[in-house]
């Protein structure tokens, strides 16, 4: 591995790494602050 | 009505996981690594571009057509296509939608049954002393039972096939939210768990022979040769791998989206499944598999390897390598449970589509419908099973897995996009979306997903579709077998344009009010 190769997968690896970070983050805190206002009495 | 609405998600965190869990499957450990070893990191550019630009297009189209039916009750996607193209042949072109998943899983669930053999033949060390390829590849024939007989049979492996095909019966028979959701909800993270123990172990692999890890994910990530990028093997290999690991082209997606109510957010939702299926694919499954061949075997051999397919890599090289590493039963042990998780995350899934065609559309009880579809896929999985070595699996997996859903993939765009409609579309995608999407999205789904898939129609017809029909290259002693499971084929075919037919003349709801245009605007 060249320190090309390393920044190439740690660059990918974080992008993955960061939209799961982005998409949990988002639907913990909505459940977390939503859970009383939907209407459904829904919590999914 | 009532019936589909007495099921459905309990959480939203058992709809990710599920919908994750039905994309993340033995492809993501193994076919992922084989396909992307050869090309190097280069593979991982037309991997990224047809992730944007026609795996998440699509699931998003997925999400959308399935929640879009399920508010029709429709769970599968006759009905569902039904209801996006009032046309006289737009439900038999959903046909492929229940179809494609249960002759998928009418093999994967015997291939899934090895993971867990062989689990238990490495905990209790039954191969242990069998330390090169070719002798573990002798180990797999003889699982298999083939050993030039008539049929390939051995009683072990028909024993974890059974136990196997019991569990998926048990899982999906007790619907999304007490059988699907709970396993999703518990086996997925513990598959993340064992992913990212062997991930570490690997990682930590001490130098064999000069040759380190560093090497290992080499093999994986280094750019070499650009122009690669030039040719067009590597980017068919790359989309394909996109449809294999999102599962998308399946119908599974539409049948799990039908549970979810007219408001529900599938933008983020989908998202977070698809983040979660490449965390699991590009992360862990390209940590494990092929550095630690490398590290073990070496470059050259670790690519000869790669091209002899998904099996001999999963089945034959890592347990020479688990056997040379220290610790190595155990960790064998784990990474044949996590084959099987994945395996078993995603055949639950694919038996759905026809068990919920049967209740919604031909009014079967849950019980009647549980006992049609184990019957009927039990002994659809016999030939499998008696004849796997004259290639009943390729030629199931090339119509059903390749070529039919790459022709479904097209079908549902241009119907979606072009048919409903791209504004309907992107409108009742964002229907209680959580997440907006970027517009360039819109034109992606209008046009380039599209265009995208009915092009790769067209180049599978040109590239192979002949030879594959008239059986150019294949042993003439294996053909009348190949027959065999092309009859299988159109025989299920035959029933579910039955059924459809039979619904669609008997159902109530085809001819209520809901089947007109002011009913959509109410829902």
């Amino acid at each position: 591995m060249t320190p090309l190769t390393w920044i190439y997968m740690g660059i990918v690896w974080a992008a993955i790494i960061a939209l799961n970070v982005f998409c949990f983050s988002r639907i913990f805190m909505k459940k977390r602050n939503g859970n009383s206002s939907d209407p459904d009495g829904n919590n999914v | 009505m009532l019936k589909r609405r007495a099921d459905g998600w309990a959480t939203r965190f058992g709809l990710i996981m599920a919908m994750a869990g039905n994309a993340v499957g033995l492809g993501n450990f193994l076919r992922f690594p084989g396909k992307a070893a050869p090309f190097g990191g280069a593979f991982m550019v037309p991997y990224f571009i047809a992730l944007a630009l026609v795996g998440i297009p699509l699931m998003w189209m997925e999400w959308t057509i399935g929640r879009h039916g399920g508010s029709y009750d429709h769970g599968s996607a006759p009905g569902m296509f039904h209801r996006l193209w009032p046309n006289r042949i737009s439900k038999y072109l959903g046909i492929f939608g229940v179809l494609l998943p249960a002759m998928v899983g009418v093999y994967y669930v015997y291939i899934e049954s090895w993971s867990l053999g062989y689990a238990w033949q490495t905990a209790t060390g039954a191969y242990w002393g069998q330390t090169s390829n070719e002798e573990m590849g002798e180990v797999f024939t003889n699982y298999l039972g083939i050993d030039g007989g008539f049929f390939s049979f051995s009683p072990q492996a028909y024993i974890f096939f059974l136990i196997t095909f019991a569990v998926n019966i048990f899982v999906f028979s007790r619907g999304i939210e007490r059988g699907i959701e709970i396993v999703a909800r518990y086996c997925m993270p513990t598959l993340l768990v064992l992913g990212g123990i062997l991930a570490v172990r690997v990682l930590t692999l001490p130098p064999v022979e000069g040759r380190t890890i560093s090497d290992g994910l080499a093999q994986i990530w280094r750019i070499d040769d650009w122009t690669v990028l030039l040719k067009s093997d590597v980017w068919i290999a790359a989309s394909g791998q996109i449809f294999f690991t999102l599962s998308v082209g399946l119908g599974m997606i539409h049948t799990y989206a039908s549970y979810l109510k007219k408001k529900e957010d599938i933008t983020l939702s989908g998202l977070a499944s698809c983040g979660t299926n490449e965390f699991v694919e590009v992360i862990l499954g390209s940590t494990i598999a092929i550095p630690a061949a490398v590290v073990f075997f070496g470059v050259t051999q670790t690519q000869i390897i790669a091209e002899q397919g998904t099996f001999a890599l999963g089945f034959f090289a890592l347990p020479v390598i688990f056997q040379q590493m220290p610790g190595g039963q155990f960790f064998g042990t784990l990474w044949f449970v996590l084959l099987f998780l994945a395996g078993l995350t995603s055949s639950m899934a694919m038996f759905t589509p026809l068990l919920v065609f049967l209740e919604d559309e031909l009014q079967l009880t849950r019980r009647q419908g549980v006992f049609c579809v184990g019957v009927g896929i039990f002994v659809l999985m016999q030939p499998i099973i008696l004849f796997m070595h004259h290639g009943l699996v390729d030629e199931l997996d090339y119509w059903m897995g390749e070529f039919g859903l790459v022709l479904f993939v097209a079908i549902e765009t241009v119907l979606f996009a072009w048919i409903y409609g791209m504004d309907k579309g992107w409108k009742e995608m964002h229907l209680g979306a959580e997440l907006q999407v970027p517009r360039i999205f819109y034109y992606i789904m209008k046009y380039v997903t599209p265009v995208f898939t009915v092009s790769l129609v067209v180049w599978w017809f040109y590239d192979s579709f002949i030879d594959q029909v008239f059986m150019r290259g294949v042993d003439p002693a294996s053909q009348p077998y190949l027959w065999l499971a092309r009859l299988m084929m159109l025989g299920m075919a035959a029933f579910l344009i039955f059924g459809v037919w039979y619904a669609w003349k008997t159902h109530p709801k085809f001819f209520d009010s809901a089947d007109t245009p002011e009913e959509e605007e109410v829902l």
